[in-house]
């Protein structure tokens, strides 16, 4: 496809194909931090999920049980929270995975464009998909809400000497970065769309 | 047609740009690969809104191509598009 400032049928050299090299840029990049902040998250979410999970368990056995029989029931905690972390720790990775079809799609289409020259309809195609690819990387933002308001339960909770409080703190800050999340997401999809109405309304 | 479909109106503009000359309706159909109902929908707004002039070639038949009004919207269409990549650069 050819640019502006030649005549029709006439290329002037300057094609859109120089944009198929920036998104298959792009496409790396997102493609590659996608991969590495999966595995960062599902380290964090199985990490944060353990912790709390033996420091829940571990604060009721030191309260209930008798003093003879507190290391067992502590060693017995502390297994319950690895397995029930690993559990959440590949829970987070499978989730995140299922994400990626968004890049797979983006690396098809820029496969197919590398192929033959590339036109504007398929330009269009492309900043779509690039598009939904970098929703992807946003919607993980939403996945540290939830890591934020496990720390906050944690935290308040030891701190506080109560898992009821903790829970409400963990629930209000959990709550608390998914809307903002939720809000730059939606802005961003929101300002995307209007661009393509602006767009469409100029033609 | 409310809001006609970015992806076929740049279909249209890319045939009748790297065309060079004006296309016959059969030619244009099989360049953007619609239905002939749609295809003289989307054909009836590019005239209707200027992008697309309507002539005849030395046989009579009816030809298109794109206005000069056509060939700025395919370079807005193409700024557009590099100018949002850019902008989605993190």
């Amino acid at each position: 496809m050819t640019s502006a400032g030649e005549e029709p049928g006439r290329p002037n050299g300057r094609t859109l194909d120089d944009t198929v090299k920036d998104a298959e840029e792009y496409y790396k990049y997102l493609s590659e931090k996608h991969v590495k902040d999966s595995r960062v998250d599902a380290a964090v979410a199985g990490l944060m999920v353990w912790f709390a999970t033996f420091a829940v368990l571990g604060f009721g056995v030191i309260t209930t049980i008798a003093a003879a029989e507190v290391y067992r029931y502590l060693f017995g905690a502390f297994l319950a929270a690895v397995g029930i972390g690993a559990a959440a720790s590949v829970a987070t990775y499978l989730i995140r995975r299922k994400r990626g079809f968004k890049f797979a799609e983006l690396g098809g289409l820029i496969g197919k464009m590398k192929q033959g020259g590339a036109s504007s309809e398929d330009g269009v195609r492309l900043v779509d998909a690039m598009h939904q690819a970098s929703l992807v990387l946003k919607k993980r933002k939403m996945d540290t809400a939830f890591e934020y308001g496990v720390m906050a339960f944690v935290l308040v909770a030891i701190i506080g000497r109560s898992g009821a409080i903790g829970a409400l703190a963990g629930v209000v800050v959990y709550l608390y970065f998914r809307f903002e999340a939720l809000r730059e997401y939606e802005r961003d999809e929101r300002g995307y769309e209007d661009s393509k109405r602006e767009l469409l309304q100029s033609l | 047609m409310e809001r006609p479909d970015l992806y076929v109106l740049a279909r249209f503009l890319d045939a009748l740009h790297s065309s060079g000359q004006p296309m016959k309706k059969t030619n244009l159909q099989m360049r953007v690969g619609l239905n002939y109902p749609r295809f003289i929908e989307y054909l009836g707004w590019l005239v209707s809104h200027g992008l697309v002039q309507q002539s005849k070639d030395e046989d009579g038949a009816e030809v298109y191509s794109l206005s000069q009004q056509g060939l700025d919207a395919y370079h807005r269409l193409v700024a557009w598009i590099r100018e949002t990549m850019k902008g989605m650069r993190i």
